[in-house]
């Protein structure tokens, strides 16, 4: 219950946020990379019970409109020290994949994703047991495992939204499904968590981040991103008499500016 | 879009939410699951396990007066010697053995900790015991529930009378 009520009160802090829109009078699109910071590794001490810290960044480009090639570092601190054992884990990681959103952008001004990606992850750490306890009828013991220096390579299937709440920031959320290619073995014991990967004790670790990203608009454009053709969608020439289509010069909502090609500035609009 | 957006958080965060907390659901108790049978189908009676060298009140690991043809315990290792002997009485008789084993430490979960995961090496056992017979000598914290209902890591066959 005490969990849910600050899952309420995260929301509450979240939900006036997204009231603010983009300003329906901004005809210009804009594109550029994204770097970010996963909110949620501060938040996940508030949201579960963990002893985890940790730090992500994340970088993204626009590629052919709907295609982000990204990359995501980070760092990750364990430091478990309860009355069975004392267990500390750290070390970076790092991934690199790509995003491709899914959804039609509805106007220029409409930067919102949805989006599926892959990733592959990578970690080198460290980890240690400092003391493991273990008592039964014979009596208790004592022990300790010296540090290792451990690898491991992963991928991830990814599952996301991004929205541009005020003009080129961004908040977004991704749920992720991974998948352990390889770690190196520590001949005393399985580290129970990998940076950037989680819990290795589950089969498939699932995962989400919340996402908070600056977007720095080096490129000005009148040119909508070509929505994907899935599963071969028709040719038949009436998309060209598509009025809601922002590229369709008999679209109303395009004729307020005589530019309709690609155009660049030195960033003086910002 | 927004209200999509902001339903999926909630959806997110919700299940994150609902983790377990912390909570220990496997078993740690590493446990030598044993049977025991009397010869020629003779009944144990009374029968009484406690480890070698406990004495005291409380250190009694099983005090079952049933009558009965197979008996089930689960015996506790011994964690700092490389052997653990055991003393059981039965239908009035007394007898000890016991086992020769290696230990080592191992990472259950971030909740559950760290348990002894055992390889029996080698059995031993005085006169009232016919025999031993080890199916399984890898003992470890899911030997418990493997052998809940049937099968063992160790059959220890009584040499019992008629009563």
């Amino acid at each position: 219950m005490d969990k849910i009520l600050r899952y309420i009160f995260i929301l509450l802090l979240i939900s006036p946020i997204a009231g603010f829109g983009q300003k329906k009078d901004d005809v210009w699109r804009y594109e550029g990379p994204r770097f970010g910071i996963d909110v949620s590794r501060f938040l996940m001490p508030y949201i579960q019970q963990t002893t985890r810290s940790a730090i992500e960044i994340q970088a993204d480009y626009p590629y052919k409109g709907n295609w982000f090639p990204t990359v995501e570092a980070g760092y990750l601190d364990v430091n478990d020290d309860n009355d069975k054992f004392h267990y500390t884990n750290k070390g970076p990681y790092a991934r690199i994949g790509v995003d491709l959103n899914i959804v039609k952008f509805e106007s220029l001004a409409d930067n919102d994703l949805v989006f599926v990606g892959v990733r592959y992850g990578f970690s080198r750490f460290s980890h240690e047991t400092l003391m493991a306890n273990y008592t039964n009828y014979w009596g208790a013991i004592t022990t300790t495992f010296p540090k290792d220096n451990l690898n491991a390579h992963w991928g991830e299937l990814v599952f996301g939204m991004k929205g541009e709440l005020v003009r080129n920031f961004f908040f977004g959320w991704s749920a992720r499904a991974k998948f352990l290619f390889a770690m190196t073995k520590d001949p005393h014991m399985t580290p129970y968590v990998v940076p950037g990967l989680g819990y290795t004790n589950l089969g498939v670790p699932f995962d989400f981040s919340l996402t908070v990203s600056y977007r720095i608009p080096l490129i000005r454009t009148k040119t909508m991103p070509k929505a994907l053709k899935m599963g071969g969608s028709k040719q038949d020439g009436s998309e060209k008499d598509d009025p809601d289509d922002p590229n369709n010069l008999n679209n109303p909502n395009n004729r307020n500016s005589n530019n309709y090609g690609t155009g660049r500035t030195g960033g003086n609009q910002f | 879009m927004r209200i999509q957006f902001l339903g999926f958080i909630s959806a997110v965060l919700l299940l994150a939410s609902c983790n377990n907390g912390g909570h220990c659901y496997e078993s740690v108790d590493t446990l030598m699951v044993t049977t025991f049978i009397g010869n020629n189908s003779n009944k144990i009676g009374p029968m009484v396990v406690r480890g070698f060298g406990r004495s005291a009140l409380g250190d009694t690991l099983l005090n079952n007066l049933d009558s009965a043809l197979i008996k089930r315990i689960g015996l506790p290792l011994s964690l700092t010697a490389d052997s653990t002997g055991y003393v059981v009485s039965a239908n009035g008789r007394t007898s000890i053995f016991w086992v020769r084993h290696t230990m080592n430490i191992q990472l259950i979960s971030q909740a559950c900790g760290f348990a002894p995961y055992y390889q029996v090496n080698a059995t031993r056992h005085t006169s009232l015991i016919d025999s031993m017979r080890v199916y399984n000598p890898v003992i470890d914290p899911k030997s418990i529930e493997t052998y809940s209902t049937s099968g063992q890591n160790i059959t220890i066959y009584l040499h019992l009378t008629a009563n």
